[in-house]
């Protein structure tokens, strides 16, 4: 997918000339200073924002994890998926495959953080898309379920090869799950550089370690 | 001690002081005592209570849905802003004007017997159109998002981001606006002097000066509007289920 926009709020240029080559069927992974833009990207390719330019080609069906669950507090677990996709056999399966069945008839307001976030990539791979958009999907868990939340996450894309674009603060997620990282600069933003990542989906090691230095000296 | 102990309580003094008061003044036309008012209800006929009882509730429930209604299509009218404004001064209006004046206004107007049902509509169709037309231009954004993203088609979108929150809304103010409806009513069947109703038989008993009659409607009427309210309590729960666990 071919990135090339430009996008302003009055007076402040977000993206101006702004390209960016995401590719597909794997995991990207877009990391920069805040407020560079990355969310605003993301509702530009989701159309839920206004921008100049193209993206080629325009994704059709998309799954979208917020920063926040959004899951509706009026429907049951399994009520906020089956409005996605009515499929129960496919419903079942995400629900069992990844340990969550007995939430199925529990309200959102019954969840704990983490489970409503499970709920959320579920409700994201299960609606038949294209391309999966996650802007810090984890950002207000604590370490551990973090980390947790990771491996569903690869679990999901191993089960699914679905390209997905990833925003992130996190330089160690990015390294252990992003195959190419996106290192954008501040507004107006641009891409500093483009990472291909060979050391996604395992432990950190020593070539990690190097992917993790490259990048902190990127961001600074 | 327990909620139900301090309510007890709380009910034990009121009581108390009724008779008390009652007792002090003794004037049966000022204060009935306790034992006349309950001599009274024990004379009122089965039929009588039915018909009367009966007919006061099916006034409020017939009349609460006409103003749901009303309420509801207005606040589709009034979600453009230009509608909206053009609706404003009507509501002001209604909001404003004391409803003893809207009452003599009617009655002159339509009759009796509509004014009954119109009054109490005019009263609590601004609160239910503010409420609804609240609920419909502040859809979460967050949920419109999710709409869009999942493209979501027409009844999907009536349905996930109207029905349920306004459903929500409408169930949260019944409570406050049917015991207000109801009280209407009564208050339109005294003043109108129509023919059957709760507030035909107090105006009855206030003009043949017996006030444990007067008294004793009111306590009837009291005693309704606590069963209302215990079974729109009952009701809400059962309907917003999700709202049970929140803050959990």
């Amino acid at each position: 997918m071919e990135i090339n926009i430009n996008k302003s709020y009055g007076n402040v240029v977000v993206f101006q000339d702004f390209k960016l080559n995401i590719h597909e069927n794997k995991l990207n992974c877009l990391i920069g200073p805040s407020g560079c833009g990355k969310t605003t990207l993301l509702q530009c390719i989701a159309g839920l924002t206004n921008y100049k330019g193209s993206i080629i080609p325009k994704p059709e069906k998309i799954g979208y994890v917020f920063q926040e669950d959004r899951l509706f507090p009026y429907l049951t677990v399994y009520k906020n998926l089956e409005i996605i996709n009515n499929n129960q056999d496919i419903i079942n399966e995400y629900l069992d495959e990844f340990h969550v069945s007995d939430l199925r008839d529990k309200y959102p307001s019954q969840l704990s953080g983490g489970e409503k976030q499970r709920i959320s990539l579920i409700r994201a791979f299960i609606a038949d898309s294209d391309l999966i958009l996650l802007d810090e999907p984890f950002k207000s868990l604590d370490y551990f379920l973090t980390w947790s939340l990771c491996d569903m996450l690869v679990k999901l894309y191993e089960m699914t090869k679905k390209t997905m674009i990833l925003v992130t603060h996190n330089v160690e997620m990015a390294v252990y799950l992003g195959q190419y990282i996106h290192v954008l600069s501040d507004k107006p933003t641009t891409v500093k550089k483009s990472i291909v990542n060979y050391q996604t989906f395992h432990k950190f090691d020593e070539k990690s370690l190097s992917v993790y230095d490259e990048l902190l000296t990127l961001i600074k | 001690m327990k909620k139900i102990g301090w309510y007890g309580l709380s009910i034990l003094i009121l009581i108390s002081f009724y008779v008390i008061g009652s007792v002090i003044i003794d004037n049966e036309v000022i204060l009935p005592r306790l034992t006349s008012i309950f001599k009274y209800i024990k004379g009122i006929k089965g039929r009588t209570l039915l018909i009367n009882v009966g007919n006061t509730i099916g006034k409020t429930i017939l009349t609460y849905l006409l103003s749901v209604v009303i309420s509801l299509i207005l606040a589709v009218i009034a979600t453009n802003e230009k509608r909206r404004l053009i609706i404003k001064p009507w509501m002001s209006i209604i909001k404003t004007v004391p409803t003893i004046a809207i009452l003599l206004i009617l009655i002159i107007a339509i009759g009796n017997e509509k004014t009954v049902y119109v009054l109490p509509s005019l009263v609590i169709m601004p609160v239910l159109y503010e409420n609804f037309l609240d609920q419909m231009i502040n859809v979460d954004q967050k949920y419109r998002e999710v709409a869009t993203v999942y493209r979501f088609d027409l009844k999907k979108k009536l349905k996930y981001l109207y029905y349920y929150p306004l459903l929500e809304r409408l169930l949260l103010s019944l409570k406050q606006t049917f015991g207000l409806c109801l009280k209407v009513i009564v208050m339109a069947e005294v003043i109108a002097q129509v023919k059957q109703g709760i507030g035909v038989m107090m105006r009855k008993e206030n003009l043949n000066i017996e006030t444990s009659g007067v008294f004793a409607w009111t306590l009837i009427l009291i005693i309704i509007i606590i069963i209302i309210d215990y079974l729109l309590e009952f009701s809400t729960k059962k309907l917003l289920k999700w709202k049970c666990y929140d803050g959990n």
